[in-house]
Parts: structure tokens; C-alpha cells; sequence
């Protein structure tokens, strides 16, 4: 399978006055081209951390402290991390783009959406007319169904919170990127909105052929929208592979125990159970695996041995817990 | 059972200054909503962004006084003739949605615990209201509670933080808790384990539930046996019970809210599924016009839908639709 971008071995850092907090920690992962990729994690887990790391933006006191983050582009292959910041300027929105979280707060509250658009249209194509900027405007603002004549003179105050997110969504696109960072990017809309932005990126994904990175915390949204899911707990890559595998499989006690603890309409009320205890303190973490305090399957090793990532037998499946010795199935 | 509660014929308007020299707009936020919330029972708000059920819930706490209608506490008009407001105002308590907002960020939680119990029981001495407070620390979760009362809200977590609130609410004894999308800032592992503890206090402590979300999944979970209301542009459009509202739901409204919560099951083809609605524009609050709210969004309006729209009982369930044989027929 083609890739677009690969972590190899990212490790972030927050660089306090006595101590360094490990957000991201020896983080590897390809991630497929042309497809919906979910990240999923709990709050504190690092999932907003790493994918700030692909537009090499990590906020301060943060620090990329090693690793390579590989970006395939076409017949080129280069670390976005070695970019100086004149050609990184270059790469970031018209590469790689990111619909940031909360985009009710994403944008100028005090210019018209068109004068966001055209300004940053003109950072990245300097001689480009404002004819132009507008016919490319209405090109995208079409593509997530607004109407332009409205939106295009108003102010971020006078759409929506499902518009405003659309407006983000167009924005994203407009440098035609090839991979999209989306930052849950529904959570504060209700579940119409939710579903009619997520078929409306799913269309994206499919016509243009944009990859996109999805950062969620919601297990149901995975399974409903993306193609694989890669699921992080305290800064560590717990399991990686196709939604369908990860979803029946069920391999991992964390996954296993997110997806028991999700309320659907569907499941039987008594089989919904929470994780017991609660996510890890990053200044304090746990010896050995990092879930093991709130797993139910531990063993004696576990406080101990910090797990690999192995692959399973069923291909393109990692799975990082000492439950499972990869190659074949036992456990 | 006894009643606890009764709106009647609550409208709540607000005006919106509107530009110069033009009349004043007036907002029409509930539209004659009728309610009655007996003693020991869970009732579930659900609707999307702007439908009212906030400002509903905050005119059952006290918190807003209606345009028009009234409320009854035990019988007795909240707004005219209670003789008792001490008792009404800790009955009824409330737990918001954002848990760091409602929790005094220079107190500590001994602190924030403190005050209302002091406030409501003034001859109460001190050493009692102490081991109060670590009683209603470790009912909601919290143990051992010496190792919270010196906290500050910023040194706990979302959940923790939650339970405190809760641990507040609970404080005063109350008849009837409002939580407004209590566990929407959780983490989804974590939010089981707060609608456990509220169950909990339901059915140990017989306190009455409203609870206000538009997570139908997380409702039937929490809910499951209590009431349902649903609502849609300030008008309550179904009530009945949970199982028959999620098992069978009656207006066109409902179906399509139910129809947008993803499966948790990747086998399920859930996306070329369409939501059953005309547009994703929710209507005006504004210039309401006379008869059905939905009628904009509906696929089974007619013309009758534009004539004033009363209840029709099916079952146990009160709908608010007029073209129900229209609904059931293309069913």
C-alpha cells in the first residue's frame, strides 16, 4: 500500500522548569494514502501533539526532541522536520492542511469570510487577482453545499456552528492539499450536523482524493466513517490496522474496553462497561505498559516490561501488548 | 407518584435588539411546553443545538423566569404562592455541562462544599457539615475524600471534576437534579462511570433526573425505563417513555435524530443510509409561522402541515405531528 506520511520513532516533549513531560513517546506509524485514517485517544493521550508535529507547530514549551517525519510527495521523499522555515512555509496548508478543533474559534471574528480566504490565498500565489481567488472560492464553498452569496460577505458571528465548520473545511482545501489533519472536528456540533459533515468529508476523501488524519475521542465515529484506526494511550501507539480487523477483533484491552465503554443504541445496556481508574498522570506514568494500572488482563509481566509494537498474523495489524508474541495468533 | 414538578404553558421569548430605527425582534425559545416531573423519575431532554432545552431546564431550576406560563413546585406556583422558596431552591439543583466554569477556580473543594451546606443549614456545626462533605465525596466516587478537600479544580480531571459537581448537587439533599449534558466534556471511557454513579443516586437516594443531551445513545443508557422528551425548535414534538420513543419513534423529527447515531460495527453499511430530511437548515426562531415547526425540514409535509398542529396520543406517546398517517404509510 502507498503511504503519505510516516512518524518514525517521534518522540515530543513539554520542557518544564523541573521536570520533562513526555506527550509524544517513540511514536512509528505509516499512514495511507487516499484514505480516512482515525487517531484515537483520551484526552492528554497526544493525539492533537502529534499531528501538530506534522505542520512541524508544536506549541511552546513543546519540542520535536528526535525522530523523522516522512513526507511522500509524488517523486519526492523528504523529513518535514528538515525544512527551513522558508520552504516550510511553503509546505504548510498547501501539503498538508488541519481543520483545527473548535472551529467556532478558528476564525477572524472581525473579517468576512472571502477577505480570510483571499488572504491566504495570496500568501501562498502572490500574483493571483481577486477575480480569481473568488472563482476559486466559489469552486469550494460549493463543495461543502453553502451558499456562497450568503457566506461570502458575512462574518464567522453570522453562520453557524455546522456552517462554520463547513467554512473550515473549505478552507483547508483550498490550497488543494494532499493530506488533511482534521481535529475532531464535530465535537461540538450535535449528531445531524455530525453525520452531514462526516458524509460530506467522506465525498471529499473519495473525489479529490485527499488523505485525511482524523483526531477523535469517539470510538463510534471511527467505526461509522474511517478506513483505519490507529488508537494512542499516554503518548504510545497501542494498536494500528483496518477498522473492520480492529473493530471484530477486539485485540487490545484498551480498544476492547473503549469500545465496551461506548453507549450505542444498538448494544445491550448490561454489557456497557466503563474502564476502571483514570487516564495517566504524563508527569508520574506507569512503569512497564502504560495501561496496566486499568487493564483487567494484566499479569505479573506487565508492571515491568514496556510491550513492542508486533505485527499480527492477518497483516498490516500492530498491536502493542504483551498478550500477544505476533506472527501467529496465540495468546 | 407524587408530582414534583409542573410546567404549563411555558413560552420563553427573548428580544434581540435589532438594527436602528427597525422594531425589536423577539426570539421565541419555548413555544407552550407542558411537563409534569414526578418524584424519583428520569427525564431525558434531547434535541439538537438552540432547540430550548437549556433555557428549559433553567426555568425548572429557578434560574430563568418564563415569559408566560407557570411552574409548580409540590403543587404550589414557584413565581406567586410557594410558602417555602428555601425549600424549592434545594430541591432543584443543577449540574452543568462544563465542570471547570461551574467550580470556583480559588476555592478548593472542601471550600465549594462547604458554602452551600452553610448557607442552607446554618445551625449545623462544623464537624457535622466536615463529615458530610466526605460522605458525599465517597458516595460519588471520590475515596479516599481527604485527598480531594485540598484540591483545587485545576488540579483534578474532567471526571473528577464532574463528581464534584455532583457531590454538590447532592449536598442539599435535593428532590430533583438537572444536568445539562453532564459527561459531553468527558472522555468517552470515563463517562459511563458518571451516569453509573447518577443511576446510583437515583435509585438509592430516589432523587429525580433531568437530564439534558443530544446523545440519544448516552440517554438510553442513563435513562433507560424514564421518560423521553423531544424537542425541536422550542416545542416539545414526542413524549413518552425511552424504550417506546428509541424502539419506535413516531415523528419524522425523531427518526432522523435516531438515524444519525452511528453503530458501533464496521460490517454495518451505515453511510449510504441518508438522513430522512429536506434540508440541514434548522428553521427561523424568529418569524415562526403559524402550524408545524418541522415543516420546513419534513419530507412528509403537506399543506395541512401550515394549520396549527395539536398532540395526537399513540399509545403511551404524545406526538406532535398532523400528518402522522403520511409518516406511518411511507414507513
Amino acid at each position: 500500500m502507498e503511504h503519505i506520511v510516516e512518524f518514525k520513532n517521534v518522540i515530543v516533549e513539554y520542557q518544564m522548569k523541573h521536570y520533562n513531560l513526555r506527550a509524544v513517546n517513540d511514536f512509528s506509524l505509516k499512514i495511507p494514502r487516499g484514505k480516512i485514517t482515525a487517531l484515537v485517544g483520551e484526552s492528554g493521550s497526544g493525539k492533537t501533539t502529534l499531528a501538530s508535529t506534522l505542520l512541524n507547530n508544536v506549541s511552546k514549551p513543546g519540542k520535536i526532541v528526535s525522530g523523522e517525519i516522512l513526507y511522500y510527495g509524488g517523486d519526492s521523499v523528504y523529513n518535514i522536520l528538515d525544512l527551513d522555515s522558508k520552504k516550510l512555509n511553503q509546505f504548510r496548508w498547501s501539503k498538508i492542511s488541519m481543520v483545527f478543533q473548535g472551529a467556532q474559534n478558528a476564525l477572524n471574528p472581525i473579517m468576512t469570510i472571502f477577505e480570510q480566504f483571499y488572504e491566504t490565498l495570496k500568501v501562498h500565489r502572490h500574483d493571483i487577482t481577486e477575480e480569481e481567488a473568488e472563482a476559486i472560492c466559489i469552486q469550494y464553498l460549493e463543495l461543502v453545499n453553502l451558499d456562497y452569496e450568503k457566506v461570502f460577505k458575512a462574518y464567522p458571528h453570522e453562520l453557524s456552528g455546522g456552517m462554520k465548520q463547513r467554512v473550515m473545511i473549505a478552507f483547508s482545501l483550498l490550497l488543494e492539499p494532499s493530506l488533511i489533519i482534521l481535529d475532531e472536528p464535530t465535537t461540538a456540533l450535535d449528531v445531524i450536523v455530525q453525520d452531514y459533515i462526516f458524509k460530506l468529508l467522506k465525498k471529499i476523501n473519495v473525489e479529490l482524493k485527499i488523505s485525511m488524519l482524523l483526531l477523535t475521542h469517539d470510538i463510534s465515529v471511527v467505526s461509522k466513517y474511517a478506513d483505519y484506526v490507529a488508537v494512542m494511550y499516554g503518548g504510545k501507539l497501542m494498536e494500528y490496522g483496518s477498522v473492520k480487523n480492529v473493530f471484530t477483533q477486539k485485540r487490545h484491552p484498551y480498544t476492547k474496553g473503549l469500545i465496551e465503554s461506548t453507549p450505542s443504541l444498538d448494544k445491550d445496556i448490561d454489557s456497557i462497561k466503563p474502564i476502571p481508574g483514570n487516564p495517566p498522570d504524563l508527569m508520574n506514568m506507569p512503569s512497564g505498559c502504560v495501561f496496566h494500572p486499568r487493564c483487567n488482563k494484566a499479569f505479573s509481566a506487565c508492571p515491568i516490561t514496556d510491550p513492542k509494537l508486533v505485527l499480527l498474523e492477518n497483516g498490516n495489524h500492530l498491536v502493542k501488548c504483551l498478550l500477544y508474541k505476533g506472527g501467529d495468533d496465540n495468546e | 407518584m407524587n408530582e414534583l414538578i409542573r410546567l404549563e404553558n411555558i413560552y420563553m421569548n427573548f428580544e434581540k435588539s435589532g438594527k436602528i430605527l427597525e422594531k425589536e425582534k423577539v426570539v421565541q425559545v419555548l413555544q407552550d411546553v407542558n411537563l409534569t416531573i414526578n418524584e424519583g423519575e428520569i427525564t431525558v431532554f434531547v434535541g439538537e443545538s438552540g432547540c430550548g432545552k437549556t433555557t428549559l431546564g433553567k426555568i425548572v431550576v429557578g434560574l430563568l423566569k418564563p415569559s408566560k406560563g407557570n411552574v409548580y413546585f409540590k403543587g404550589q406556583n414557584i413565581n406567586k404562592t410557594l410558602s417555602s422558596k428555601k425549600e424549592y431552591k434545594s430541591s432543584v439543583q443543577f449540574v452543568q455541562q462544563d465542570s471547570y466554569a461551574a467550580l470556583n477556580p480559588v476555592r478548593t473543594i472542601y471550600q465549594s462544599l462547604f458554602a452551600p451546606i452553610k448557607n442552607q443549614r446554618r445551625e449545623m456545626p462544623k464537624g457535622e457539615i466536615d463529615n458530610k462533605i466526605n460522605e458525599y465525596l465517597e458516595l460519588v466516587g471520590l475515596k479516599p475524600a481527604e485527598q480531594f478537600l485540598n484540591k483545587f479544580p485545576h488540579q483534578l480531571s474532567g471526571g473528577q471534576r464532574q463528581r464534584v459537581c455532583l457531590a454538590r448537587a447532592v449536598s442539599l439533599d435535593p428532590k430533583l437534579i438537572v444536568a445539562d449534558e453532564p459527561v459531553s466534556m468527558i472522555d468517552v471511557s470515563l463517562r459511563i462511570s458518571i451516569l453509573d454513579i447518577m443511576k446510583r443516586l437515583n435509585t438509592e437516594l430516589g432523587i429525580s433526573f433531568i437530564y439534558i443531551t443530544h446523545d440519544l445513545a448516552t440517554a438510553n443508557y442513563f435513562a433507560n425505563g424514564g421518560k423521553m422528551c423531544v424537542m425541536y425548535l422550542g416545542e416539545i414534538v414526542e413524549d413518552g417513555t425511552v424504550q417506546d420513543i428509541i424502539s419506535n419513534p413516531r415523528h419524522p423529527y425523531t427518526r432522523a435524530l435516531i438515524s444519525a447515531i452511528p453503530i458501533i460495527d464496521p460490517d454495518v453499511d451505515q453511510l449510504s443510509k441518508e438522513i430522512p430530511l429536506k434540508t440541514m437548515e434548522i428553521g427561523n426562531l424568529i418569524d415562526r409561522h403559524i402550524g408545524c415547526s418541522f415543516y420546513s425540514r419534513c419530507l412528509y409535509s403537506k399543506e395541512k402541515c401550515l394549520n396549527p398542529v395539536e398532540y395526537v396520543l399513540v399509545g403511551n406517546t404524545k406526538v406532535l405531528c398532523c400528518n402522522l398517517e403520511g409518516v406511518n404509510d411511507e414507513k
